[in-house]
């Protein structure tokens, strides 16, 4: 069983605190994902679990024994680098047996591991090559079976699909999933792609100035984010927000946009009260366009400012109450510039948030 | 090597000033050297030594060489080492066994400097070496002209012994010369 714990861990950089004591529970064959912008200390708070950072304070727990000093080698982790970090002196082979040699196994069991990992990620083809000789996809893909050769009790990730080309990045995605389903590990990956996050994680942690703004399922972050934040962070294309102030039994906005307040706050907000209203593209369609809304809708007319076709859905670009706003189409037609449509709001999948606090009300 | 490789990885105090001061060392031409060196020496007894040469030019050489060694080891990502810890190597095994062999060029070429500015150097070698047993090459060149003649022949064909070794080492250590040894480990 390999958990992995943080209670209250900190990291100071001289007088600079950038993690400011986080907790974090991640349960065995766990896929945890952390996300945010850069800068937010992702990287080094998986870098203090794998121990290339020390901790300032707080404890590291992994399995049952605490870690906070003990060197990479005795945690019994891999990690997969941003820029593979493989040995570039030494061949494929050598490089995913590196781990095993050095621990002194048999030369037998590290082949029999070694093949098994290269089967597990069809590598036999290049097996004696060195990495200078491969494509991106392939020194990712030896990175990871160095990684799993050792059969690790927790697998770091740190940005490994960054350096990709969009086309290998979603392919390598379905790769790391099955992996996971394949040899059932803990695993916490840090990225700043909030679509890696979603496809891949059990778990989103979605991080922001060295603290944890929210933890949850993909569903859950997506659907209940817990502040602004989190909501404009969280999804593609990010969360509309709207500003606007709760009057008598409805929400007024800019422009003269009144709007009914939705069910789930009727009894939460205070009238006179600052809020920004949040939806998604998916909730907000021209008339006609599948929305099926049960519960509270709202009718409203804009005029498309730009459209993106994709194929299967188009996006349109309108202003609502003095702010560009994204609605989505689901039965895509050629839409004219500054086209006027009635678009139907579904209310019941609105969220509110406190104008000052930005935190949301539910 | 230890101290190219110190510069280059660890953050120490004082770790700018100490690197420029080496660097200022180099500045002072050698031949402005040799008076001091020379009484030095001599009252410590190492004149006309080996051992009091071989001392000089390692202290000549050390700077330049730290200075040529902490280069090759910047270029190597710091990523390579924490991947080696990671998969179990102490942080002496990390530099051996990974880090060593791909900065093996870098440290090659600086051997193959401080061989030949060593083997080569005359005008220090000419105060500090006389007798027979004790200078170098270079020197006993000069034998070969005395106050009359020069002995081509003899001066030449010694010139040719002088060169073999040199030649010698840089076969040796051709095949570590190959660059880009490091490209493709990381992207870069």
């Amino acid at each position: 069983m390999a958990q992995v714990t943080l209670k209250n861990v900190v990291k100071n950089y001289g007088k600079l605190e950038v993690v400011h004591s986080i907790n974090l529970h991640v349960a065995h064959n766990e896929f945890v994902v952390l996300v945010g912008p850069s800068g937010c200390g992702k990287s080094t708070t998986l870098r203090m679990i794998a121990g290339l950072e020390s901790i300032s304070g707080g404890d590291i727990i992994i399995g049952d024994n605490v870690v906070n000093n003990l060197p990479p080698r005795d945690r019994n982790i891999s990690m997969v680098f941003q820029n593979y970090a493989l040995y570039p002196h030494m061949t494929v082979r050598e490089n995913l047996g590196f781990s095993l040699k050095i621990a002194k196994r048999d030369q037998t069991e590290i082949d029999k591991s070694v093949d098994e990992a290269s089967k597990i990620l069809s590598l036999e083809d290049y097996m004696d090559r060195k990495p200078g000789a491969l494509s991106g996809g392939q020194r990712q893909r030896v990175a990871m079976g160095r990684a799993i050769v050792r059969h690790p009790d927790v697998f770091l990730f740190d940005e490994p699909l960054s350096n990709l080309d969009a086309k290998l990045r979603a392919q390598m995605r379905v790769e790391i999933k099955k992996l996971h389903q394949k040899i059932q590990t803990t695993i916490i990956y840090v990225t700043h792609d909030q679509v890696e996050a979603m496809t891949l994680a059990d778990r989103i942690v979605i991080m922001r100035d060295g603290n944890i703004e929210q933890q949850g399922s993909p569903t859950q972050v997506f659907e209940n984010p817990i502040n602004t934040f989190v909501a404009t962070f969280i999804g593609s294309p990010p969360m509309n927000l709207l500003p606007g102030r709760v009057g008598k039994n409805m929400l007024e906005f800019s422009g003269g946009l009144i709007l009914p307040i939705p069910k789930d706050f009727k009894d939460i907000v205070k009238p006179g009260q600052d809020i920004i209203l949040g939806f998604r593209a998916d909730h907000i369609m021209p008339v006609g366009h599948d929305l099926t809304i049960d519960g509270d809708s709202a009718m409203i007319e804009m005029s498309v400012g730009v459209s993106e076709p994709l194929g299967t859905e188009t996006l349109l670009y309108t202003q609502l109450a003095g702010q560009e706003i994204l609605a989505k189409m689901l039965k895509p037609r050629i839409v004219k510039d500054g086209e006027t449509l009635t678009f139907n709001l579904d209310l019941g999948q609105c969220n509110l948030f406190d104008a000052t606090t930005q935190r949301n009300l539910r | 090597m230890a101290g190219g490789y110190a510069f280059a990885r660890f953050r120490f105090k004082g770790k700018n000033a100490i690197f420029i001061g080496l660097l200022l060392t180099r500045a002072v031409p050698g031949v402005a050297l040799s008076l001091p060196l020379f009484i030095v020496m001599a009252k410590t007894g190492i004149i006309d030594t080996h051992f009091g040469l071989i001392l000089v030019y390692v202290a000549m050489n050390v700077p330049f060489t730290i200075w040529l060694i902490d280069g090759f080891f910047r270029q190597i990502p710091p990523d390579l080492a924490e991947a080696a810890e990671i998969d179990g190597c102490t942080r002496w095994q990390a530099f051996w066994k990974v880090e060593f062999p791909v900065a093996k060029a870098g440290v090659a070429s600086a051997g193959i400097f401080a061989f030949l500015t060593s083997w080569n150097e005359y005008a220090l070698a000419s105060q500090l070496t006389r007798s027979t047993f004790s200078k170098t090459m270079p020197v006993g060149l000069r034998d070969f002209t005395s106050e009359f003649t020069i002995n081509w022949g003899g001066m030449c064909a010694l010139a040719v012994l002088l060169i073999i070794p040199a030649l010698i080492l840089t076969f040796i250590v051709q095949k570590h010369l190959i660059s880009g040894l490091t490209f493709g480990g990381v992207k870069g």
